[in-house]
């Protein structure tokens, strides 16, 4: 990607100059604000844009909220205010608020509770683009008593500015060759190009057509991805495909299997969406930001098409619902699909790996082939969880380093051979480790199996219960598996692989639709987690260079913070037309 | 039992006859401890040599807050079992303890018998033997060296387990004799395989010494020509009374903390006051550190830093706060890493701490410490309170007094006067560019 496209600062720069220092002339006539996003007045033919809405409400909101309050508590910002340039920047907003006659949050309420829009053009001749800034407000009498406050600084620039009184009671200034502005009693343009700035006068002034918003790409972000937000982002992909080249620098073979796994088929579907969009939504508990991209996997050659859940029949489950979660990931994926198009899909150096990766997995599947055996015995999810665990299997005895219990939970596509395959993979993988156990004098495991509720497990027991609160780390790990219906599942810990038993013999709730990805994380249980370890942590600190009370406090601190957050989710939904990650935060 | 007092050179100083001078308090604090601020070689040179070296050698009371960061340290190495982690903890002890010759003699001892936990692969093995250590840090070799030979550490680095009746293991009493006790050409090869006899069944299990009685040879051995039924603790004592044993301790003690090449006959009167102490070395250590030779010209500047002593060193003379990972790494990185010394010799120190390539890598240390807070925060205070000394000379004599083990040649300090007149901008980073000059220079490595 040609990444001058992207480097407009110098423009960019001169347009936030503009909008602090022309605020300060005198306004001529009123108009009432108007509502609608600022892409109906932005000129068509633009790279990519981002409007912001109403940015003064939500800092007012975030230093309201109990979040901010916390970090503003914290001795890591004690410390931080005590360094000069945060007593520099102090110093500045005193000086800019005697100018103002007003504080700094008037100010920002005054310019930032309206909209704000960036877009960038092409520029004819030039690899780089020419921004064109848009600032409405609500506050025109705020905004005028502005400008008067800075119109002596407006003044101090002399001939620079050569000023012009246009129609309609709007003002226009020429700085130099480097920037046109034009201001009005409640909004503000400003741009290098005075054509890109005279289009959005313009249409401001109620002139029609031409506008970013009814361009085909956008048109359809809005369709797909509403409205009205806090903040989005567009960007025209024809456009910038038309300006690079038509895969966007997207290799057509990925050479790296890892990469190829997470993004291969993304970037497909980023080669022919017309758009990427992006979205940021806040309220009082949480936000939302959401990126898309349109295009269906239907829209893709059949070696990208093993990422996609089918928009018919759902996706990713939610996590198994176990007590103490702290956190997981599911994810869908034909992955045995992805195997065998690997010869498509990576490029020819990196094929030999994957010939090694096979003589490799036979030591742990002995006479197993990986594509037909175990990748065809594979369902489509696969599911990570990391909860608190008890130590009842110890019997008394604790780890003195506390970890969360861990499991895997494979979809069998076979369930009976399946479960075969990946018992005689857990029953390997003891052996293996009691061999090496033998060799650095640890403790082995021994082989055992109980019944619960109508499920075998498999567990692996140390062949010496071990007494003590300060346990070595190795204690927090007793493998167990179990096959439950068409899933098999690995655990760290019993008491997990317990938990997941009683929570898949319930109902299944109802999965959200269509998940591709489903990541979560409950900050709650995490901080749980961190308090159980406080010393280790603490000590961690100390190593760092830190006094035992600074770390105990700052931890503490942090602690406090991620207490405050319920929980954090990224998902990706796929639809026919339309694929969408989705990161939520809730807080309290 | 009375114990002649020590002659000649090692006669100690006559404090009323010679001025207890402050390069006196700096020469003493820089070998006996990590380096030495400022204030610490005021007050040594307020309290004369009597005062200071009776602090240095009785008990001072630890901060509470050093014995909870100690006690913190020290289980979040044992909890985790992980080899930074007690690396941090020993090397948050060698700078904040109040006790620091125990802990550079400790040092001196994880030295002498060079254990790694890269083979030993146990964080509360490594750190009892490191208890053993300082808990005779000052105290009896003899109590030491028998402590050493039931050591768990010691044991599974010197193969103790592999030691038995039928096949007698000699790497466990070659060692006792070659690095422990002797030193090479004080034994025969007949001398070890009949030490080694005594010491089979002399095994570890679950981390402790286990006298394995079905492997142990109980037959009769003859070394350094005595014959009987010996065990490991008699043979140590066979060893112990050797003339070539306190003989090896002094080269050794003279090398560490007095001068790198010590001539024959001190090393024969540092070793009979090692005899005549019966093995108590920090008697003989405090004679070494009162007497003449200690604080003759000759001995002055005389000895390489170690990189422990280079950084933590420097840290302490600016009044830094340590990020002990971080000098960990720096330390590693010029060639000591403690608790994994190179091989069963340890370090070998001396002039073999400097190479091309490790002088370029102390010159990047003194820059990193220098320039930025990666290796812990140099002390503001120390720096902003040089900002009265008005001339260049003033700063100039102020860094060079406390960071050189000996005054700078004239043309040398003329040199570090003229930057320090040229240079410009803020005060703190104008000392912090001298600093970085003194410290990359080639008297900085010395001490």
């Amino acid at each position: 990607m040609n990444a001058q496209l992207f480097r407009p600062l110098h423009h960019l720069s001169l347009c936030a100059l503009s909008l602090t220092l022309f605020i300060g002339l005198p306004a001529r006539a009123a108009e009432p604000a108007k509502a609608d996003s600022l892409t109906r007045v932005l000129p068509s033919g633009a790279l990519g844009f981002v409007e912001v809405e109403n940015l003064a409400g939500q800092i007012q909101r975030l230093r309201q909220s109990l979040l901010v309050k916390l970090v503003l508590e914290s001795p890591e910002y004690g410390e931080a205010i005590k360094a000069p340039q945060y007593k520099e920047g102090m110093a500045f907003i005193k000086v800019a608020e005697n100018i103002l006659d007003m504080d700094v949050w008037k100010a920002a309420d005054t310019l930032l509770s309206g909209q704000l829009a960036l877009a960038l053009y092409p520029k004819a001749n030039s690899p780089q683009p020419e921004p064109l800034v848009i600032l409405r407000t609500p506050d025109a009498a705020g905004l005028e008593k502005l400008r008067l406050r800075l119109a002596p600084l407006v003044a101090l620039a002399g001939e620079k500015i050569q000023r012009k009184e246009e129609a309609g009671g709007m003002e226009t200034f020429q700085l130099d060759d480097k920037l046109f502005v034009a201001l009005h009693k409640n909004w503000i343009v400003a741009s290098p190009n005075r054509d890109l700035a005279m289009r959005a006068v313009g249409l401001l002034n109620g002139q029609k057509g031409g506008v970013l918003a009814f361009e085909a790409p956008f048109a359809k972000m809005r369709d797909q991805m509403g409205a009205k937000h806090f903040v989005q982002v567009g960007v025209n992909l024809e456009a910038l495909r038309a300006a690079i080249n038509a895969r966007m620098n997207v290799p057509e073979q990925f050479d790296n299997g890892a990469a190829s796994l997470l993004f291969q088929s993304l970037a497909e579907l980023a080669v022919r969406s017309p758009y990427f969009g992006l979205t940021v939504d806040i309220d009082d508990k949480g936000f939302a930001l959401t990126a898309g991209l349109a295009g269906g996997p239907k829209a893709l050659a059949p070696e990208h098409q093993w990422y996609f859940s089918d928009p018919k029949t759902g996706g990713t489950p939610p996590l198994p619902a176990v007590p103490g979660l702290i956190g997981g990931f599911s994810t869908y994926g034909d992955f045995s699909q992805w195997y065998r198009n690997r010869e498509k899909l990576l490029v020819e150096r990196v094929q030999p790996e994957f010939d090694k990766f096979e003589s490799g997995i036979k030591t742990l599947l002995p006479g197993r082939d990986f594509a037909d055996d175990v990748l065809s015995a594979l369902g489509r999810t696969i599911t990570f969880v990391a909860a608190q665990q008890n130590y009842d299997h110890l019997g008394g005895g604790q780890p003195a380093m506390k970890l969360p219990g861990f499991a895997l939970v494979f979809e069998l596509a076979k369930p009976q051979e399946g479960g075969d395959l990946f018992q005689l993979l857990f029953q390997t993988i003891a052996t293996l480790t009691n061999l090496g156990a033998a060799e650095s004098g640890n403790q082995p495991w021994v082989m055992m199996a109980e019944n619960y509720k109508d499920t075998s497990i498999w567990l692996m027991r140390h062949l010496k219960k071990p007494e003590g609160k300060q346990l070595p780390v190795v204690y927090n790990f007793m493998p167990c598996a179990a096959r439950m219906g068409n899933r098999f599942v690995l655990t760290s810990s019993p008491s997990l692989c317990r938990q997941l038993v009683d929570a898949f013999q319930k109902p299944a709730p109802v999965a959200a639709a269509n998940k591709n990805l489903n990541i979560e994380l409950f900050p709650i249980e995490l901080a749980a987690l961190a308090q159980n370890n406080l010393d280790l942590l603490t000590a961690q600190a100390v190593q760092g260079g830190k006094d035992a009370d600074q770390a105990k406090h700052g931890i503490e601190a942090l602690l406090k913070v991620l207490r405050t957050i319920e929980s954090a989710k990224l998902f990706s939904t796929v639809k026919e037309d339309r694929f969408q990650f989705r990161l939520e935060g809730h807080w309290k | 039992m009375s114990v002649e007092k020590p002659s000649g050179s090692l006669a100690p100083v006559d404090w009323q006859q010679r001025k207890w001078s402050r390069a006196d308090a700096k020469h003493l604090l820089w070998r006996t401890q990590f380096g030495a601020s400022a204030e610490q070689i005021a007050r040594t040179h307020t309290d004369g040599s009597a005062k200071s070296l009776e602090r240095l050698f009785s008990l001072q009371p630890e901060s509470t807050a050093f014995v909870a960061a100690d006690e913190l340290l020290r289980r979040a190495a044992m909890d985790t079992d992980s080899p930074a982690s007690l690396k941090a903890w020993w090397l948050h002890r060698l700078f904040h303890s109040a006790n620091p010759l125990p802990e550079k003699m400790a040092l001196f001892w994880h030295n002498h018998f060079a254990t790694s936990i890269a083979k030993v692969r146990s964080a509360s093995a490594m750190a009892a033997q490191n208890d053993l250590c300082r808990r005779e840090a000052l105290g009896s070799f003899r109590r030491l060296l028998h402590g050493m030979t039931q050591d768990g550490a010691m044991l599974v680095w010197l193969d103790g387990n592999a030691n038995r009746r039928r096949h007698a293991n000699e790497n466990f009493a070659r060692e006792i004799m070659e690095l422990f006790a002797l030193g090479e050409g004080h034994y025969s090869e007949k001398d070890i395989k009949e030490a080694a006899r005594a010491f089979t069944g002399w095994h570890v299990r679950e981390g402790q010494f286990w006298f394995n009685r079905d492997q142990h040879d109980f037959g009769i051995k003859t070394v350094f020509g005595k014959m009987g039924d010996f065990d490991g603790s008699a043979v140590v004592d066979l060893c112990l009374a050797q003339k070539a044993c306190p003989r090896f301790l002094a080269t050794k003690l003279l090398r560490a903390f007095v001068l790198p090449q010590p001539a024959e006959a001190i090393v024969a009167a540092v070793a009979a006051r090692v005899r005549a102490h019966d093995f108590a070395m920090g008697e003989v250590l405090r004679e070494l550190l009162a007497s003449e030779l200690f604080h003759s010209d000759e001995a002055r500047g005389a000895l390489i830093k170690s990189p422990i002593e280079l950084a933590l060193g420097a840290l302490r003379a600016l009044e830094g706060q340590p990020n002990l990972r971080a000098v960990h790494a720096v330390t590693t990185l010029l060639g000591q890493d403690i608790f994994q010394p190179p091989t069963v010799k340890g370090w070998e120190g001396g002039r073999l701490w400097i190479t091309s390539a490790s002088l370029l890598q102390r010159a990047n240390f003194a820059a990193t410490l220098t320039g930025s807070n990666q290796l812990g925060a140099i002390n503001a205070p120390e720096i902003s309170a040089r900002k009265t000394d008005t001339t260049p000379a003033q700063i100039v004599a102020h860094y060079t007094d406390l960071l050189l083990a000996r005054p700078p040649a004239p043309e040398t300090r003329q040199r570090l006067e003229s930057y320090a007149a040229a240079s410009t901008g803020e005060t703190a980073e104008r000392i912090r560019g001298l600093l970085h000059l003194i410290m990359a220079m080639p008297e900085f490595q010395l001490m």
